[in-house]
């Protein structure tokens, strides 16, 4: 136990000398890579308290819920909210005191337990966006059946943008459904067997039947969430996207000449609202870590005053796109994403990402839950041109079974 | 005690001669104090958390192995029997490869034996990107995309049905290089006196095979098998990076089902997983055991006459050309995309010249925020550390069992037959209780260095009891140093156990993410966390798997003699 993890990894730091000596940093867990983890580390940069951030990738539920609590973060930003609800990742959580200035909706979404908020939310995302080029004289279809006359881009390798899809069908159905679910959606099973459910399904399955052939199914089975961008941005292939808010930066990054973005917001059924789901990073300490770790913690998302000042460096990131919070004003973002910061700013209605909320078996992560669920969905109606009833109808019944294998 | 033993690595055949008696050696309390250090790891993190595993998933009786009964389990141990089935693919291809490359001259060998076993040292992590940009669906990043366009098709490769090919290409190519070590070895030692006799003697072809060729390649064939099945039974990383997301349920195995899944499942229906899992690896190991069993100890020379280049040999060595330039494409298209701008290499692919997309900026960017840095130096230095303590447990341990005549003969054969069974067996069948046994210390260096050495030393001392069984000892005094002496002239073997730890624990993927360690430090992972959007951080990914398989193929290449050595000869002399 004399070399322990902590003192080793401060080795770097310290030239490969004692690594014991002085202050240690904090250490904070992210999940981002590449673009995401480049700009976060710029902010942290500009932290009053030396960092050390790792990245844990999909795994940091893992690292969260190991077995020793010598070896956690001080700090973790946690992109699904479902590990604040786990048991046994709460019990190592420190309430955050005193409790942190952020809108009623998101501090309420941190609040497992009533009155005790856990985390400050540090990004969020608008995940009811449909991106296409600009003037090519697309609007947004009417109701949700409209989709049909659409070529889709769709990256169904990443299970995440399946349970995207999913989610702003049935909240565009059913806001009442989706709400129970979001509620108690792993100790009742019950409530996935509702007809709700299996409508929103079939009726997922047939747009997804409707906007994807056969080969252009077996190609999107094989397309991250970026490269069903490019798809629509850079090869021209395909007509929408339906991607969040970050779509932005890579939209920026990779797009053909003279291609410029534009969005509208996910169809609505009929005459209802459209429905709004959001997602996000909440940053929270960890119990053993020190003082240091809460003060991170609110020097992350601590609100900025209005106006802006593009030397702070998380404006900086909003200002370029793709980045938004609760505690940064909707007018830095570049004006193609103003109005969905004002969205997310105003946010009552509107639903977290159930996927990301959910625990247990349904939970997501790839080849589990929900994303495994929705991914044989999806190859049943665009490869095997299954009827869309008789393959939501299976979808339905694993869901079921899933969630009672959960609350057994 | 040689000829009958199923020694592994036993590729040459040799005559056991050192003098029949029990010469009088250590004490037995010395004995046990060499034993000891191997003996209490292996016990402590392998075989006592085995068994409680065992214990846990007969926790009411049988009701746990229902777990059998769930569509998905049944579907994840599908593909565990494809994997290990493509472990007989890959044998067949080393033998195919050692059969037309059999004529071929020393240099000529030489030369194909490190390109095909430079892959084996590879991560398979790094194996798994590689063949996914190979076989990208895009025309304009995936070469064999970009070759069919030509033909006016495009195939999803890497979708439903068809990622087996790409995993599987991948898989042959990453250990069909050992299996051709092997038979190539053996196919040279054959016993051609005998051969040329029976020849003389008008024995028709067929009988010559089955009689003298078969047995004589049944020890190396087993050898082979067993080491593509062990590879097979731990394919893990090559999934998690090689498929996209959504397919990896296709293929994944038992042991990543396994590790998506436990804490769903429950500790006895995850512990009755993990059992079967190891259960199904042991049945098809057995064949193995047979045939390792069976093998012949003819003494032949190895040396043969110069061969002449006759014309059928020649044609046969034009087919070597081509397999060779195939087995370097795959480390030609890493390097050459790690070369690429990073923006580049999202929207094409490695193959177009474009002068000004050349540049250093993925390893830049690879490099920018010292934690790539930091991972490489721990890494290092855990490896080493692990390597030392390895051979310091592995070596006096090799020693006493094979000097010391410690065991009863009849005893000796479970003994191997345990070390090979723990040298094939899965992380997950011990992982959970070594998990909760250790909590206390479970992210601590010293932990994880701990279970690393534990799970290589039963590999390193079969290896190196192989090599000093056969070092000569003075017959009736017994030197001092003698332990000196027989690690002097079993050093090849040395060089061989300490190289396979050292890439074993280089390239771990699996132990870091199964016991829970944080993911800073440990190389792989941070390769692992870089394919979340594989295509859009191909560049820089792909600078870091350079820089990490740039280390061990070093290594291979500077101690390459002596791994030769050490694998088909054991000692100096």
């Amino acid at each position: 136990m004399s070399l322990s993890r902590r003192s080793f990894l401060t080795i770097p730091a310290a030239v490969g000398l004692a690594g014991c000596a002085g202050s240690r940093p904090l250490r904070v867990a992210v999940v981002w890579s590449g673009d995401e983890l480049r700009r976060f580390l710029r902010v942290v940069k500009d932290s009053p308290y030396p960092v050390t951030v790792y990245s844990a990738g999909d795994n940091i539920a893992a690292l969260l819920r190991g077995p020793s609590g010598e070896v956690t973060p001080d700090v973790a930003v946690i992109p699904r909210l479902g590990l604040l609800y786990d048991p046994e990742i709460r019990r190592r959580i420190s309430p955050l005191t005193p409790i942190r200035r952020q809108p009623e909706f998101w501090r309420d979404l941190a609040s497992p337990v009533p009155g005790q908020v856990l985390g400050a939310w540090f990004k969020i995302a608008h995940k009811s966006l449909v991106w296409h080029r600009d003037g090519e004289g697309l609007a947004r279809p009417p109701t949700l059946d409209a989709w049909a006359s659409r070529t889709l881009s769709i990256g169904a390798a990443d299970g995440w943008v399946l349970t995207d899809w999913f989610e702003n069908v049935l909240l565009a159905r059913s806001p009442s459904t989706y709400s129970k679910l979001f509620s108690h959606g792993e100790s009742s099973p019950e409530l996935w067997a509702t007809g709700e459910v299996r409508q929103a399904l079939e009726q997922l399955a047939t747009i997804w039947q409707q906007g994807v052939t056969a080969e252009r199914g077996r190609r999107a089975l094989t397309l991250q969430f970026h490269d069903s961008i490019l798809d629509v941005f850079t090869y021209r292939t395909a007509e929408v996207v339906a991607a969040p808010d970050f779509a932005w930066p890579v939209i920026a990054r990779y797009h053909a000449a003279g291609v410029r973005a534009a969005h509208f917001r996910f169809p609505a059924n009929g005459g209802a609202a459209p429905p709004l789901v959001v997602g996000g990073d909440v940053a929270v300490a960890m119990s053993g870590g020190t003082a240091d770790a809460f003060d991170f913690v609110h020097w992350l998302t601590s609100p900025r005053p209005p106006g802006g000042d593009r030397s702070d460096t998380q404006e900086a990131w909003a200002a370029e796109g793709g980045f938004l919070a609760p505690y940064i004003d909707a007018s830095i973002s570049p004006p193609a994403l103003r109005g969905a910061a004002r969205d997310l700013a105003g946010v009552r209605t509107g639903q977290y990402d159930l996927s990301d909320r959910l625990t247990g078996p349904l939970a997501g992560g790839d080849g589990r839950g929900l994303w495994r669920i929705l991914t044989e969905l999806f190859i049943a109606v665009t490869i095997d041109r299954t009827r869309p009833a008789t393959a939501a109808g299976t979808a339905a019944d694993d869901l079921v079974s899933a969630g009672s294998r959960g609350s057994r | 005690m040689s000829g009958k033993d199923p020694f592994l690595f036993e590729v040459v055949p040799h005559h056991d001669t050192r003098v029949p008696v029990t010469a009088q050696g250590l004490s037995r309390w010395r004995a046990g104090l060499y034993l000891l250090l191997a003996v209490l790891l292996a016990a402590g993190v392998l075989l006592a958390p085995l068994a409680a595993t065992v214990v846990i998933s007969l926790s009411g009786g049988l009701a746990n192995y229902e777990v059998l009964g769930d569509a998905q389990v049944l579907q994840a141990l599908g593909n565990s029997l494809v994997w290990l089935a493509l472990a007989v693919l890959v044998c067949a291809v080393g033998f195919g490869l050692a059969w037309l490359a059999r004529d071929a001259g020393a240099g000529l060998s030489g030369v194909l034996r490190v390109i095909l076993v430079l892959p084996a040292v590879v991560s398979p992590l790094t194996t798994g990107a590689i063949f996914r940009l190979i076989f990208d669906t895009n025309p304009a990043r995936g070469v064999v995309n970009a070759l069919l366009g030509g033909a006016g098709a495009n195939v999803a490769f890497l979708g439903p049905g068809w990622i087996w090919l790409v995993l599987g290409l991948a898989f042959v190519w990453q250990w069909a290089g050992l299996a051709f070590l092997i038979f190539h070895e053996a196919l040279a030692r054959l016993p051609a006196n005998l051969l040329r006799v029976a020849r003389a003697f008008g024995i028709e072809r067929r009988r010559r095979i089955w009689s003298i060729v078969v047995p004589a390649l049944a020890g190396p064939a087993a050898l082979a098998y067993l080491l593509a099945l062990v590879a097979a039974a731990r394919v893990f990383d090559l999934v998690l990076m090689g498929a996209p997301g959504a397919m990896q349920a296709q293929v994944e195995g038992g042991g990543l089902f396994w590790w998506r899944h436990h804490s769903d499942l429950g500790a006895g229906r995850a512990a009755a997983l993990a059992v079967l899992l190891s259960i199904l690896v042991g049945l098809l190991a057995l064949p193995a055991l047979a045939g390792l069993r069976g093998q012949v100890t003819w003494s032949e020379p190895a040396a043969r006459p110069a061969s002449k280049a006759a014309g059928p040999r020649r044609r046969r060595r034009l087919w070597l050309l081509p397999v060779a330039v195939l087995w370097l494409l795959p480390f030609a298209v890493l390097v050459l995309t790690s070369l690429r701008a990073p923006d580049a290499t999202a929207v094409s692919g490695w193959w177009r010249v474009q002068w000004d997309l050349w540049q250093l900026a993925s390893y830049g960017d690879a490099f920018a925020d010292g934690g790539f840095m930091g991972a490489l130096a721990i890494t290092a230095v855990r490896t080493l550390v692990v390597v030392a303590l390895v051979l310091l447990a592995a070596v006096p341990a090799a020693y006493v069992l094979a000097h010391e005549h410690l065991l009863p003969r009849r005893t000796w054969r479970p003994v191997l037959l345990v070390a090979v069974a723990l040298a094939a067996l899965p992380p997950q069948a011990f992982a959970v209780p070594l998990q909760e046994s250790i909590s206390p210390v479970v992210g601590s260096t010293l932990a994880l260095i701990t279970v690393h050495a534990a799970l290589v030393i039963p590999l390193a001392v079969l290896v190196l009891h192989n090599a000093f069984a056969r070092v000569r000892t003075p017959m009736v005094t017994r030197h001092r140093w003698e332990l000196i002496h027989v690690v002097r002239e079993g050093a090849p073997a040395g060089v061989l156990a300490g190289v396979l730890a050292f890439v074993l624990v280089w390239n771990d993927t699996v132990v870091g993410l199964l016991l829970n360690w944080p993911a800073g430090d440990h190389l792989p992972l941070l390769l692992l966390e870089q394919a979340r959007h594989f295509m859009s951080t191909i560049g820089p990914l792909a600078a870091q798997a350079v820089i990490a398989t740039v280390v061990p193929v070093a290594l291979v290449i500077v101690t390459g003699r002596w791994l030769y050595r050490g694998l088909t000869h054991g000692v100096r002399r």
